[in-house]
C-alpha cells in the first residue's frame, strides 16, 4: 500500500491552516475539473485532490492522518540512516505498520460520487471504529452514482455490464464501513448518453431497518463527446476511384446492413446523413457517415503506374494548393 | 460464468424523479432544492408545486450546483453560472 501525502498533492506546508488548505483545493480543483479539462488523467488527478482534501478539511481525520505521516516519515529517515551506514533498518514501507497508535473515530468516508478513494485513505477513514447500534435512528442509504462508459453498439443492441459499485454498509462485525460490490445491470435499447439509470436499492446500506439508497449510472459513450444526440457517427472509408466515380457500398448502422450510394465526386471529409438510420426513438437518429478516402500505398503493384498516369494526365491542370501554378 | 442477477433499472427520463427523489439523489435537502427551483436556477421541469418531475439533465444540473456551491463555496447565482458555461462548453464540443 502505497503512503499518500496529501499535503503535496495539496502543494500546501504541513502546518498549512484551514483556509489555506481550502484554498489551495480550490486553485487545483479549478485546474484539474474533469469538465474543463479534457487530459485524460484529469479525472484521476481530482480524485487525488478530493481525496486529500476529504483528509485535510475534516479536523479528526486531519489529526490522525498527521499522525501517520508523522510515523512514515520517521521510518523513512531511519531506513536513509540504517542505508547510510549499511545496517539492516526497518521497513521504510508504511503499510508495516502504520496502524500502530493511529486512532479515528469519526464517520467512515466512502469517496465521492462514486469515484472512490485509495486504499491507503480507505483503510484509515473506510470503517467506523464502533459497530451501528442495533437501535440506530432509521435513516435511509444515500443513493450512490457511478458514470458507466459503454459503446455506442451496447446502447443500440442493449447489453449487460458489470459496475463496480463502493458504498458504506455494515461489515461482519457490525462496523459501518466502505464495501466493494460488483454488480450485473441490464442496459437497455436506446439508451442515450447523459441519461441516468435508476437501480433500487444498490446504493448505501440504511440505518436502523430503513431501506438502502439507489444506484444512479450516468450513461457516456465511448470515443463521443456528442451526447444527448440520437445520431450515430461512424467513418466510411473509400477507395479514391469510389469517391471520384460514385459507388454503391455497404455499411453497418444500429437498425442493420445497408447499401449506401456514394454521389460522384464525394470528397474526403464529407458527411452522409443516412435520415432515421441512428438510434431508436422518437424521433429516431441519423447514421451519420464521415466519408474518409483511403490512397492506395504507392508500393502496391501497378499502384506507382496508376500514379504515374495520373500525374502526367492531370498534373497541369488539378492543382489541389491554392495559389500554385 | 457470472451467476450474480441482472439488475435492471429504470432510465429516469421514462420514469422522472419527484422533488424528494431527486433531493435524495444530489445529497441535498428539500428546502435546497425549493430554493434553486424558486430562483429559477434548476432549468425547467414539467409539473407545479410539489408535483413537479425531473429527468437527467436537471439532475445531472443540480449535482454540478451542489459541487460548485460546495466546493468553491459560491453563491447559488454564481454556480448556476459556471455551471451554465459548463453546459454551453458541453454543446459547442458535441457539435463539433
Amino acid at each position: 500500500m502505497r503512503f499518500e501525502d496529501y499535503y503535496q498533492i495539496l502543494d500546501v506546508p504541513a502546518e498549512a491552516d484551514a483556509s489555506a488548505i481550502k484554498q489551495a483545493y480550490r486553485r487545483q480543483a479549478r485546474l484539474l475539473h474533469p469538465d474543463l479539462n479534457t487530459a485524460a488523467d484529469a479525472h484521476a488527478a481530482m480524485a487525488r485532490i478530493n481525496e486529500a482534501y476529504e483528509a485535510l478539511s475534516d479536523p479528526k481525520r486531519r489529526t490522525a492522518y498527521d499522525g501517520v505521516r508523522r510515523r512514515h516519515r520517521a521510518l523513512q529517515a531511519a531506513a536513509a540512516d540504517a542505508r547510510a551506514a549499511k545496517t539492516p533498518g526497518p521497513a521504510n514501507d508504511v503499510a508495516s505498520d502504520w496502524k500502530q497508535g493511529f486512532q479515528y473515530d469519526g464517520a467512515p468516508v466512502a469517496g465521492r460520487s462514486g469515484e472512490g478513494f485509495s486504499e491507503f485513505f480507505t483503510s484509515m477513514f473506510g470503517r467506523a471504529s464502533t459497530p451501528e447500534p442495533a437501535d440506530a435512528t432509521p435513516e435511509r442509504g444515500a443513493d450512490e452514482h457511478v458514470k458507466l462508459v459503454i459503446a455506442a453498439a451496447e446502447a443500440v443492441e442493449g447489453a449487460v455490464r458489470s459496475v463496480t459499485v463502493r458504498t458504506l454498509a455494515p461489515d461482519d462485525k457490525g462496523h459501518r464501513a466502505v464495501v466493494v460490490r460488483n454488480v450485473q445491470v441490464r442496459i437497455p435499447k436506446g439508451i442515450r448518453a447523459g441519461q441516468h439509470l435508476r437501480v433500487s436499492g444498490q446504493g448505501a446500506a440504511g440505518r436502523g431497518g430503513a431501506p438502502a439508497g439507489d444506484l444512479y449510472l450516468e450513461i457516456q459513450f465511448k470515443d463521443s463527446p456528442r451526447e444527448q444526440s440520437r445520431d450515430v457517427h461512424e467513418p466510411l472509408p473509400l477507395a479514391p476511384w469510389e469517391a471520384a466515380l460514385g459507388a454503391d457500398v455497404t455499411t453497418t448502422t444500429p437498425a442493420g446492413p445497408v447499401r449506401v450510394t456514394v454521389p460522384p465526386d464525394t470528397p474526403h471529409g464529407k458527411r452522409l446523413r443516412l435520415k432515421g438510420r441512428g438510434l431508436a426513438g422518437e424521433p429516431g437518429g441519423d447514421m451519420v457517415l464521415d466519408v474518409e478516402v483511403v490512397l492506395p500505398p504507392s508500393t502496391l503493384p501497378g499502384a506507382r503506374a496508376v500514379y504515374e498516369t495520373m500525374a502526367a494526365a492531370l498534373g497541369r491542370e488539378f492543382l489541389p494548393r491554392a495559389g500554385e501554378s | 460464468m457470472n451467476d450474480e442477477p441482472v439488475l435492471v433499472g429504470v432510465v429516469i427520463d421514462e420514469q422522472m424523479l419527484g422533488v424528494e427523489e431527486l433531493a435524495c439523489a444530489c445529497g441535498v435537502s428539500v428546502e435546497w432544492l425549493y430554493q434553486r427551483l424558486d430562483a429559477g436556477l434548476l432549468g425547467c421541469c414539467s409539473g407545479e408545486g410539489g408535483n413537479r418531475r425531473f429527468a437527467s439533465p436537471q439532475l445531472r444540473r443540480a449535482r454540478r450546483l451542489r459541487a460548485v456551491e460546495q466546493d468553491f463555496d459560491a453563491n447559488p447565482e454564481l454556480a448556476a453560472l459556471v455551471v451554465d458555461l459548463l453546459e454551453e462548453i458541453q454543446k459547442l464540443r458535441a457539435g463539433r
